[in-house]
């Protein structure tokens, strides 16, 4: 299918030219002595361009298996030599996965209560917006960090031991940004140590990400994607969304089990 | 023609003499320069190099001159045909014999010249590889195991006989002179290379394997390294230093070393003690003799001893060091380095205590 394209397009670009040219250069003339008008001039410029996009077209096709988008719209589209700067373009939105601020201006993150004592019942307050959670850098650095910093000496790959697992379905504290970076600053009973002034702000965020992400609460475009090594469990990119459900001790009058 | 080419010619050549004169003087003495050896297998590789440089040099030209003197008689040669016949464009169908030999002659010449002395190349080539990497008398020898990771290298020396006198640091290596040191290479993230350019060549650190060098000082001095395999963002300041010393002066850097760290004397040093526990210094760094014992970022029981902070990059002085900790990012972006929001007091205690880690 794709070497019958190739040909077609092949064996009609010649007759193109050829009707082309043939007003520009009447026959019965000698070609030396003529002068070279300004018809003459825009015809061979033209049958330039053309000739130059038949060779991009059949160069495209001929690398078709690696952006396979971009070549079938380069393929079937009039004019793939105008279009091909925009698609390059459309590349560029990728970059936003991979941003990384090494220097974050101000407060690192928003602002987290740092404790639940409050009078009356709780305000229903919305999700926190956790901007490590929307860079893949980030993300990764919290996967570092999980192991670095020995998360999984307790945690043991988000599977349990003498924490609990992470990547199941049950929060105990909330699965809010701020819940688990709650867990992280202030430590939690029966074990979970504060980290408080340890770690910085900016790394808890991405911690909190990468928290989040072993249980497949963040989309597919961001989470971590398989190690380089063997790994107890698929990549986090892989797992299935469980959950949320919040079995804390601290809410367990209002929430089931 | 002939008038205008003569005063160009004496002019390059002259240039390109000046030229090669100065950067092969301006290589030549260095703390990172392969032409200045310091080692037994620097020196092979050294004249391994001139050697491919003047054989190399001496083709180049030889093609040159060649090249003009057939340009030149060709010339000479049309223009004398043109006068004695008066043709100008007339091909020469039928060569003579003794042209046609002359040719073959030289062809087949230089085609032999240029086999014999690729063969002296990679004769010459192979020996070298051979002698560097022939292990040395390994009895009772020094071995460093150094791991390169982003961007910074974790030096290690081993003891087999006494695991006690196993001690870590970081970006600076001390050797003895004249004596053979084994380094046991590895890496746990991406690929890099170890090259001290002025006693040995390059040596890939892969992922997953351990991989073996040794190599020997004659002369006391600082020799600069550095990571010859791109590694990422900080590539270009993942440096190191070998410091070659007198046997007897690097045995007492040995002991000092093999040391927990100092209490701090001073007030200020004490304060900079607790700044340091209670900050997230403690929670990548080791300090022997204190409760600081991670191993993410480099050793810092004697600090204070070292002439570089960051793999090379900034010499270690107090206004540096202030800069590193404030705010490595903007010295070292990407580094593993975290910004560090200390009030001035705590940061002018801690740099008295890390400074007093000698």
């Amino acid at each position: 299918m794709r070497d019958e394209k190739a040909v077609g397009s092949r064996s009609q670009e010649p007759e193109a030219r050829s009707q082309n040219e043939t007003p520009a250069l009447p026959t019965g003339r000698p070609v030396i002595g003529r002068p070279v008008g300004e018809a003459g001039v825009s015809a061979a410029a033209s049958s330039t361009v053309r000739r130059l996009a038949s060779g991009f077209r059949r160069l495209a096709s001929s690398f078709c298996p690696l952006p396979s988008a971009y070549c079938l719209l380069a393929r079937f589209s009039p004019r793939p030599s105008a279009l091909s700067p925009l698609l390059l373009l459309l590349l560029l939105g990728g970059c936003a996965r991979e941003r990384r601020e090494f220097r974050p201006q101000g407060a690192q993150g928003p602002p987290v209560a740092q404790s639940e004592l409050t009078p009356g019942a709780p305000a229903p307050t919305p999700p926190t917006r956790n901007q490590a959670e929307e860079s893949a850098y980030d993300l990764n650095e919290g996967k570092r960090l999980f192991q670095q910093y020995n998360c999984s000496g307790c945690h043991a790959q988000g599977g349990g031991g003498m924490g609990p697992p992470l990547m199941d379905d049950k929060w105990l504290y909330g699965s809010d940004p701020a819940n688990v970076f709650q867990t992280v600053v202030e430590g939690r009973p029966n074990g979970m140590p504060s980290f408080r002034q340890k770690i910085p702000n900016g790394q808890v965020w991405q911690l909190v990400g990468y928290v989040r992400s072993l249980s497949g609460q963040l989309p597919k475009d961001v989470s971590p994607t398989r190690d380089d090594h063997m790994s107890a469990h698929p990549s986090e990119q892989r797992s299935q969304q469980r959950g949320p459900v919040n079995s804390g001790p601290s809410k367990s009058e209002e929430m089931p089990r | 023609m002939r008038r205008a080419r003569a005063p160009l010619c004496p002019t390059l050549a002259r240039l390109g003499a000046a030229l090669a004169c100065v950067s092969a003087a301006a290589c030549r003495r260095g703390m990172q320069s392969a032409l200045d050896p310091a080692g037994p297998q620097a020196r092979r590789i050294e004249n391994l190099w001139w050697l491919f440089f003047y054989v190399c040099a001496a083709v180049f030209v030889l093609v040159m001159v060649w090249t003009l003197a057939a340009v030149y008689r060709a010339r000479v040669r049309r223009r004398e045909t043109a006068t004695a016949l008066d043709v100008t464009d007339e091909p020469e169908l039928a060569p003579a014999p003794q042209t046609e030999r002359a040719l073959r002659n030289v062809v087949v010449g230089a085609t032999a010249l240029t086999v014999v002395i690729l063969f002296v190349f990679l004769v010459a080539s192979f020996v070298t590889g051979r002698a560097l990497w022939e292990p040395a008398d390994r009895t009772n020898q020094l071995t460093v195991e150094v791991t390169g990771q982003q961007w910074w290298w974790k030096v290690r020396y081993l003891d087999a006989a006494n695991a006690q006198n196993v001690f870590t640091t970081a970006n600076e290596i001390h050797i003895p002179t004249n004596t053979p040191v084994t380094f046991k290479l590895q890496a746990p993230d991406v690929i890099h290379s170890f090259w001290v350019p002025n006693l040995m060549g390059k040596k890939d650190l892969i992922p997953g394997q351990i991989a073996y060098l040794w190599l020997q000082a004659d002369r006391p001095g600082t020799y600069r390294g550095q990571c010859a395999e791109y590694c990422g963002m900080q590539h270009a300041h993942m440096a190191f230093y070998v410091v070659a010393e007198p046997p007897e002066q690097f045995a007492a850097w040995l002991t000092r070393q093999r040391m927990a760290a100092a209490q701090p004397a001073s007030a200020s040093a004490q304060r900079g003690q607790q700044v340091f526990m209670n900050a997230p210094c403690v929670m990548c760094h080791t300090i022997r003799g204190t409760q600081a014992g991670s191993g993410i970022g480099p050793d810092l029981t004697h600090v204070g001893s070292r002439t570089t902070i960051a793999a090379g990059t900034l010499p270690n002085e107090r206004g540096h060091l202030a800069n590193w900790v404030a705010d490595a990012q903007s010295v070292k972006p990407g580094s593993r380095m975290p910004p560090n929001s200390l009030s001035p007091e705590d940061l002018q205690a801690l740099l008295d205590y890390l400074q007093s880690l000698q």
